[in-house]
């Protein structure tokens, strides 16, 4: 499992901006999810300034938003993406901020680790208890299968030794299944873990280069040399860690009720989605269903690991700016519009030609239009919670209420 | 493609068993010839399909290859039921894999369609230094539960093919008879040959690794 090889290679290995190594193609060639990115780098440059206004705020976002005006003006901006190099410091404090509806009332990682210190738990007495080879079919045993194959082709992930991304990854999750020993691990969390690796402890040298370059080909040059590529930093792993606890367990995003045995929390959203999809697109909706095609088919992943498995991380990234700060109707809102962005070919296609076009949908999704067509779709909030107490079932419920496909 | 000339029959058919087993990588071997060291997860479950060529007719697989964590166990039913066909898979080289297949064997057995054709997969065979499972404990087990059983290596593609073809071949039998049946007629010589056998086992072929057997 170890490879130090890997290493040797560097040289020659084309990384994308976000840090996935491409191998067919350079980076700037393709799809349109990197040329959105270049054009959200522009815009980014623009909106340092004033997210740079919002997080030095003394007492931070919660204060500054505390005028309903302000936080008005933070949702649009989160809507629009938080700019990279900010999103290490804007995560866990969107956590914090107090929207609307009372249920997704705020939480943060803050509180979990306060709460934790309380009862004398900390990350680095989890990490460890959990040191060490695993006993074989223990649920480290399945976490320890899973490190090498999430994210392979991402840079902190490819290579196997220990100070990259592997390693924290399995001290967070192994962290976190003897913190929640009812949750423990269920794939789909090394995603979400790994996702907030990369965004929490990455660090990101792009964004010192490309902040003293104006002009986008010097910038591309940069780029692509080997000093300029994602580093981990790992003295912020525990704030990865406690953001991890977060989004599993505060109210806004309650991850953990997915994961759970049965997973009755995917399967109530993935009911969610079909309902929200039957209201808002009725002829797509029909049109799929009579081809015998149901969410659960081809979305399992983009719900248990919130886009994170698939999609493109100029989507992925945009979804969880808002995922943090607004909860799960932004997410509904993108799942509703990946597959509005594709209304016409989804309704000129027969079974097997909508669950093939599905499946490899991530790698081509038009990360723009779904955002756009988002923006545009009127998804209310007591919508969601009506759909989600209808849908509510019993926690390790079994198969019965499941259509069979075909 | 001498053959493929007849009928094309589609059957869905369900990969099972326990996680990082080797589903994927079989399934992606079988469709793209391809095998990836760091197969990612499958979260859910994932639709392929691909077509056997048999001497008179061509099968074509919807294959439904699902997650194999034991979280994941209770939307398995959705992509079995109805299925024609499942490959249960365990890793020779995991002794609890064998175990966990010996589960999805029984819950077939016990959900399933009735008449689901259902093929035990060995996987990893090109791992024979590390073995756990025997050749001989897997294929008794596999003969009292009549069903095929092969030992695989999505790494090396030893058996691939020839699991999918078997299948198919059983598959287009079936199929056969089934239709015989609606029309009344007698049941055709091929399934004198191989009908009673349907779900019988078959010896790995191609089987250059000793320890294999
Ligand atoms: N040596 C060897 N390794 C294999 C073989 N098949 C799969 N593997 C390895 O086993 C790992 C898991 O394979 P997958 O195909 O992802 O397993 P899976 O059963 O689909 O796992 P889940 O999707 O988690 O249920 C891969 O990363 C491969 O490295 C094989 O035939 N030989
Ligand atoms: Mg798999």
């Amino acid at each position: 499992m170890v490879d130090n090889n890997n290493k040797n290679n560097d040289n020659n290995k084309v990384f994308d901006p976000w840090g996935f190594f491409r191998l067919e193609m350079a980076w700037y060639e393709i799809p349109t999810s990197e040329k959105t990115l270049e054009r959200q780098e522009a815009l980014d440059r623009k909106r340092d300034r004033k997210w740079a206004a919002m997080t030095h705020h003394a007492g931070g976002l919660e204060v500054f938003c505390a005028k309903a005006s302000r936080k008005k003006k933070l949702k649009e901006r989160v809507r629009k993406g938080v700019p990279r190099a900010w999103r290490r410091a804007i995560w866990p404090a969107l956590l914090e901020v107090s929207v609307k509806p009372e249920r997704s009332q705020a939480r943060g990682a803050a509180s979990y680790r306060a709460e934790a210190a309380r009862e004398g738990i900390t990350y680095a007495a989890l990490c460890k208890k959990t040191a060490g080879d695993p006993p074989r079919d223990s649920v480290r045993d399945v976490i320890e299968r899973d490190l090498c194959r999430t994210y392979p082709k991402h840079r902190l992930f490819e290579t196997k030794t220990e100070s990259t991304g592997v390693a924290s990854l399995r001290r967070v999750l192994r962290a976190y299944a003897e913190f929640d020993p009812q949750t423990e691990y269920c794939q789909g969390m090394n995603y979400v873990a790994a996702l907030l690796i990369i965004h929490v402890c990455g660090e990101d040298s792009i964004d010192a280069a490309r902040r003293s370059v104006n002009d986008p080909t010097r910038s591309i040059t940069r780029m692509r040399s080997r000093e300029h590529l994602l580093t981990l930093d790992g003295s912020a792993e525990e704030d990865a860690f406690w953001l991890f606890v977060a989004a599993l367990k505060a109210p806004r995003t309650r991850l953990r009720d997915l994961y759970g045995p049965g997973m009755p929390g995917s399967r109530e959203a993935l009911s969610v989605f079909d309902a929200l999809l039957a209201d808002s697109h009725p002829a797509l909706h029909a049109h799929m269903r009579r081809e015998n095609c149901f969410p659960d088919m081809f979305a399992t992943h983009w719900i248990v690991t919130v886009f994170s498995a698939q999609f493109p991380f100029a989507l992925v990234a945009r979804v969880w700016d808002q995922f943090f700060l607004e909860g799960w109707k932004p997410v509904y809102r993108v799942a509703v519009a990946i597959l509005a962005a594709y209304e016409k070919d989804l309704r000129a296609k027969d079974f097997e030609s909508l669950m093939t076009f599905l499946r490899d949908l991530p790698d081509r999704v038009d990360v723009d239009r779904v955002f756009s067509l988002a923006s545009k779709l009127n998804i209310k909030t007591h919508t969601i919670d009506k759909l989600e107490r209808q849908f509510k079932l019993p926690p390790d419920d079994d198969d019965r209420h499941h259509p069979a496909p075909r | 493609m001498a053959s493929g000339t007849g009928r094309v029959c589609h059957f869905k058919l369900v990969l099972l068993g326990d996680t990082a087993v080797g589903k994927s990588c079989l399934v992606v071997r079988f469709v793209r010839d391809e095998f990836f060291e760091f197969q990612e997860p499958t979260i859910g479950a994932a639709f392929l399909t691909q077509s056997v060529n048999l001497e008179n007719a061509t099968v074509k697989f919807e294959i439904w290859d699902t997650a194999g964590q034991e979280r994941y166990r209770s939307l398995a039913p959705m992509y079995y039921r109805g299925a024609a066909a499942a490959i249960v898979v365990y890793d020779i080289t995991n002794k609890e894999s064998f175990n966990g297949a010996k589960s999805w064997v029984k819950e077939l057995q016990r959900r399933g369609d009735p008449n689901v054709v259902i093929a035990l997969a060995g996987n990893k065979a090109d791992l024979h230094t590390k073995r756990r499972v025997e050749y001989e404990e897997a294929q008794k087990y596999a003969e009292e539960n009549c069903i095929l059983h092969m030992e695989t290596s999505a790494k090396n593609a030893t058996n691939v093919k020839d699991l999918f073809r078997e299948i198919g071949e059983v598959m287009y039998v079936i199929d056969l008879n089934q239709m015989s049946r609606q029309l009344g007629s007698c049941p055709n010589p091929l399934l004198n040959q191989k009908g009673k056998h349907f779900r019988s086992y078959r010896e790995p072929k191609n089987n250059d690794n000793k320890a294999c057997c």
